[in-house]
């Protein structure tokens, strides 16, 4: 288990770095704070007219893609990248470490050190939680905490993906940034921008949407987290649900929850992949 | 040595390392040009050249963190690229211009060296190997050049390695730390282990080595034991005679003798001759023979130095052949300057 060794050594490492303490310690607030907000400022649980867990974890979620897709910029793009710019590449791999076991091992060790920040503050929120409202549901909290790691797998991968194309830690930041932009801004205006090529360069008489169109909708790493957290704690949020009475048809499978999981697990797999490929056949 | 044979069970014929017409361009520039070289299983072998020449290109073909455009390397048997793994699990790196995790302690960088190898050795007993057992606590961040040098050596030894690859093993390391890396080198090939180490720090090559190669400009000029490549050049000995008054006379007889290479008046009193090692009393013989009265005389072996400045800088043919290596002594000098530096 030579990416295990790797992992180990990385999650030793990444855990003890400074903007790591402060990415999660300002979530930790974030998300406590959200919590006890929710619970004391009737504005904002006034939609559901209760407290409730499923209530906190919906306005949770968006900060939740934020933080999740920021702190993966930071732990991930430097993974590989870093190491060669730095030189320590050459320490790790004198050793019989296979250039995919370095891949997979900071993946791993990495998303590690990113589930440690969000289980711990999710374990801070549970307190305030069980503290301020008057029902607590650990199945819907569970839920989000596993799709959430998920999430967090699927993000330290792409930005690893792309520490993994350069030996420049700086650009290595650069272009994970840059991902980060397209995926997470650029991605929300695709739907549209195919749709609008597609309807003859105009968005007249649209009644109701294709179901390409609201699948292109969650296709982002974010938006297939958002979509299948929405569908599988049923708030309303999914998008084969809000935009239900615009699609001309049954909701098709691929808006359900389990569909956008798969698409994750492809943005998992294909940058992965690809950097792979790239580092494989450089030159240290 | 056949106890790790043993282990391996495999055949490598008493090769460590084989490189054959080894190229490696990056670009238009030639960073190792048709390099061929075996170092034999149980030696010591020093590989020398400036910074520059192309050593650290070829280590890491070794170990695969480049790719040869042209040419092989063998590493215990097993082809350096298609074999990687079996090279790396076998072989003990220090690697030039690298970098240790500054967060993690010497005793949790040598835990990985030893779980990435899968040995049993103690971090503590390696540590104390080279020296800094009582930093096994600290944080590699905070370590001097040669605490870090120290570390990454341990870190090398772990696992028993058959070969040990160590670029520029002494930098960072003051006298008494490099005479502690020459005696762990020595221990190491005692155990049975080769050693492949480069350097452009001759005394350490002269005092450990067994056999060296040098590097020029990404080409191999010269591979043999130190005595033999100083031999090879010719100026093996260098003749200080004092005398009481130096006349052309002198110079002449001198330097029409078959075995003098050169000779030089440095003042009014001294000669500076280089010969063959048997021809100094006929050099002695010949001054007096022509009126002079010897004074005193001082024998300096060719220093490696000079060795190396002649088979590594262009004012020197690349390989030597017989009478060529003494260009630096002039026949004779009226001008007193000091030969070469």
């Amino acid at each position: 288990m030579s990416w295990a060794v790797v992992a180990r050594k990385d999650f030793r490492d990444a855990r003890l770095s400074k903007a790591l303490w402060a990415v999660t310690a300002a979530f930790v607030l974030l998300s406590a704070g959200l919590a006890v907000l929710y619970a004391t400022v009737p504005e904002l649980s006034q939609d559901i007219g209760e407290l409730s867990t499923l209530g906190y974890l919906t306005l949770l979620l968006a900060v939740m893609t934020l933080f999740v897709s920021v702190a993966a910029i930071v732990i991930g793009a430097g993974a590989i990248a870093g190491e060669r710019d730095r030189g320590s590449s050459k320490l790790l791999l004198g050793f019989p470490h296979s250039r995919a076991d370095v891949v997979l091992g900071k993946l791993i060790g990495r998303t590690a050190v990113l589930a440690v920040a969000i289980l711990v503050g999710l374990a801070v929120t549970l307190a305030v939680i069980v503290a301020l409202f008057p029902t607590f549901s650990p199945v819907d909290y569970a839920i989000f905490a596993a799709v959430t790691l998920l999430f967090a797998l699927v993000y330290v991968g792409i930005m690893v993906a792309v520490s993994a194309t350069t030996g420049s830690g700086g650009r290595a930041m650069a272009f994970g940034v840059g991902v980060f932009i397209l995926l997470e801004f650029l991605g929300d205006l695709l739907a549209p921008a195919v749709m609008f090529v597609v309807n003859g360069f105009s968005f007249g008489g649209l009644e109701t949407v294709p179901g390409w169109y609201a699948f292109l909708n969650v296709v982002t790493p974010s938006a297939a987290y958002q979509n299948a957290l929405g569908w599988f704690l049923g708030d309303g949020t999914a998008a084969a649900l809000t935009l239900g009475g615009m699609l001309d048809g049954p909701v098709p499978f691929y808006l359900t929850g389990w569909a956008s999981v798969a698409v994750l697990v492809l943005w998992l797999v294909v940058p992965l992949a690809l950097g792979y490929r790239s580092f494989a056949a450089a030159d240290l | 040595m056949s106890q790790l044979d043993e282990q391996r069970g495999k055949r490598s014929d008493g090769i460590a390392i084989e490189l054959v017409g080894l190229n490696k361009r990056y670009g238009d520039v030639t960073a190792l040009d048709g390099v061929s070289l075996t170092v034999r299983e149980g030696e010591i072998f020093g590989f020398l050249g400036p910074n520059g020449a192309g050593k650290s290109t070829t280590i890491d073909i070794l170990l695969d963190f480049v790719r040869p455009s042209a040419g092989t390397a063998t590493v215990l048997g097993y082809d350096a690229q298609t074999d990687s793994l079996a090279v790396r699990q076998a072989v003990g790196v220090l690697p030039d211009g690298y970098h240790l995790y500054d967060r993690l302690t010497a005793r949790q960088h040598l835990e990985f060296a030893i779980a990435s190898k899968s040995s049993d050795d103690d971090p503590i007993e390696l540590l104390e190997r080279v020296g800094i057992a009582d930093a096994a606590d600290r944080k590699a961040g905070g370590f001097s050049k040669g605490m870090r040098q120290r570390l990454v050596l341990a870190m090398a030894l772990a696992g028993s390695p058959e070969l040990l690859i160590l670029d520029e093993p002494s930098t960072g390391l003051d006298p008494n730390g490099a005479r502690e890396m020459r005696d762990i080198i020595r221990a190491e090939r005692d155990r049975g282990a080769t050693v492949f180490f480069s350097s452009h720090i001759l005394e350490q090559v002269e005092a450990v080595c067994d056999r060296v190669g040098i590097l020029r400009n990404g080409e191999l000029v010269a591979v043999d034991t130190i005595d033999a490549l100083r031999d090879a050049l010719g100026t093996d000995a260098r003749l200080v005679l004092t005398v009481e008054s130096v006349t052309d006379d002198m110079v002449g007889a001198v330097a029409t003798l078959p075995d003098v290479t050169g000779v030089r008046a440095d003042g009014e009193r001294r000669l500076t001759v280089s010969c063959a090692s048997d021809a100094k009393s006929a050099v002695i013989r010949a001054v007096e023979a022509a009126g002079g009265t010897v004074v005193d005389f001082d024998v300096e072996e060719t220093s490696l130095e000079e060795m190396f400045a002649a088979y590594t800088t262009d004012e020197y043919p690349a390989t030597n052949s017989e009478g060529e290596g003494d260009s630096g002594l002039v026949t004779p000098s009226a001008d007193g300057e000091e030969v070469r530096a």
